[in-house]
């Protein structure tokens, strides 16, 4: 067979098909001889670095979030459950049904409340002093501060969620009003919190989110009697904007941190 | 999902069977395509096995792109080789230097010629074209394969493939 294509291709190249056999023929040799020892050394080799990579994976976001919530995730959300159990004791034994005022600000102090729940978890590595250990592991402190932000995001809002129906159950406030208490006062925290994350140092942070979300509460304990306007609010177009607006900024500063910070050179000094 | 695919998707979960699988499936072919690439069998074998450990070193890039693994693989054994080519100074790949890694011994003396003769003219092509031609015709590739391992479009590698054979045809026949 193999005397029969090369007689044809010296005889004349006219089918390219018996060239092209005899090509392959030529460059695919029966079997190319290997050197069993160099073989045998390339397969260790190549387990050692198989071994090496599998050490030193690096693993996206979602991973990530996951093996956090296993160290601190559920620490957290324990911790919010706890307190919107707490709430909903307050809610039902405290409600003053001829004042909706006085439930109006409680529920503004609540949805402040919510918030502060996290700030013991973003100061938690300053306070036993382990901000060189994790800028020392090999994930980035950007990254796990994003993973804990996106677990208390998560828990915050099935707080929130849970006052609203607790309220919605055992109030007769309008949902409108209830949705306006929470959220205006939340995110209007959240967005100062965040602001102050991502340009102060730890401790600063930690004190002025305090003296934030403290502040806050004041105004709704002392201003109290003038949230009886509030009532007459329903979900209108100016609330939805402004909710949106601080909603937009929270997103910003979120991304001012992840992106532009220096919050890893801020946490260390 | 192909062959290849599975077992990037079992290295990845740590099997180490799959790195095996992996070199045995592949292990000669691109030792003889280094072959044609490095001055001598020595530096042949460590361009194969340099080949190898990036595959390993880069298999997520390969899982990234989802393209095809022959591609892949036959990338990093051309960059491996023009690294090592580099290095080593060479000189061009000798007449004795083929004859010396392939066997002959089995097939006829007539036979052993011309495969020699046509593995001499195919190495005194230019890059350009030897290249598309050794992995058409020495490694089974296919032509989007080929496509995809030398970067270029399809239409470019057919066109420089049939220079590549016409060129072939002429210097054989004028032999």
């Amino acid at each position: 067979m193999n005397n029969r294509i090369t007689r044809n291709i010296r005889k004349n190249f006219i089918y390219n098909k018996e060239f092209e056999a005899a090509l392959r023929q030529a460059l695919q040799p029966d079997y190319t001889p290997t050197d069993q020892k160099h073989y045998e050394t390339t397969r260790l080799l190549a387990h050692r670095e198989s071994c090496r990579i599998q050490k030193r994976r690096r693993i996206s976001f979602a991973p990530f979030l996951a093996a956090q919530i296993r160290f601190i995730g559920r620490k957290i959300w324990i911790m919010q459950g706890l307190f919107l159990s707490v709430i909903h004791a307050l809610l039902t034994s405290v409600y003053r049904k001829d004042q909706p005022a006085y439930m109006i600000s409680l529920l503004f102090c609540f949805s402040v409340l919510v918030l502060m729940t996290a700030l013991p978890f973003l100061y938690r590595s300053v306070r036993y002093q382990m901000q060189e250990v994790e800028s020392a592991a090999r994930f980035s402190l950007v990254k796990l501060l994003a993973a804990k932000l996106a677990m208390i995001g998560i828990g915050d809002l099935f707080m929130l969620g849970g006052i609203f129906i607790i309220a919605l159950w055992e109030t007769s406030l309008p949902a409108e009003s209830i949705f306006i208490s929470l959220c205006f006062p939340f995110l209007l925290a959240c967005s100062g919190c965040l602001f102050m994350l991502g340009r102060l140092d730890a401790k600063s942070f930690f004190v002025g989110s305090i003296g934030l979300c403290s502040v806050l509460i004041l105004l709704a304990v002392v201003f109290l009697r003038h949230y009886e306007a509030l009532l007459q609010y329903t979900l209108s177009g100016k609330w939805a904007a402004v909710c949106i607006l601080l909603l937009l900024v929270c997103v910003r500063e979120y991304r001012y941190i992840i992106y532009c910070s220096s919050y890893t050179e801020m946490q260390l000094t | 999902m192909t062959r290849e695919d599975r077992l990037i998707q079992r290295m990845e979960k740590g099997d180490a069977k799959a790195v095996d699988e992996l070199i045995e499936m592949f292990y000669a072919d691109i030792l003889r395509y280094c072959l044609f690439h490095v001055p001598d069998r020595s530096l042949a074998e460590d361009a194969a096995q340099e080949t190898f450990l990036k595959v390993i070193r880069f298999h997520d890039r390969y899982i990234s792109s989802r393209g095809k693994f022959k591609p892949f693989l036959y990338q990093i054994a051309a960059n491996t080789c023009i690294d090592i080519a580099r290095k080593s100074r060479p000189s061009d790949v000798s007449l004795e230097q083929l004859t010396k890694e392939f066997a002959y011994a089995e097939r006829g003396y007539e036979d052993a010629r011309s495969d020699l003769a046509l593995r001499q003219l195919t190495a005194g092509l230019p890059d350009e074209q030897r290249e598309p031609v050794l992995l058409k015709y020495g490694q089974d590739l296919t032509m989007r394969e080929i496509a995809q391992a030398l970067d270029l479009p399809l239409r470019t590698v057919q066109s420089r493939l049939r220079s590549a054979l016409k060129k072939l045809k002429e210097a054989y026949r004028e032999q």
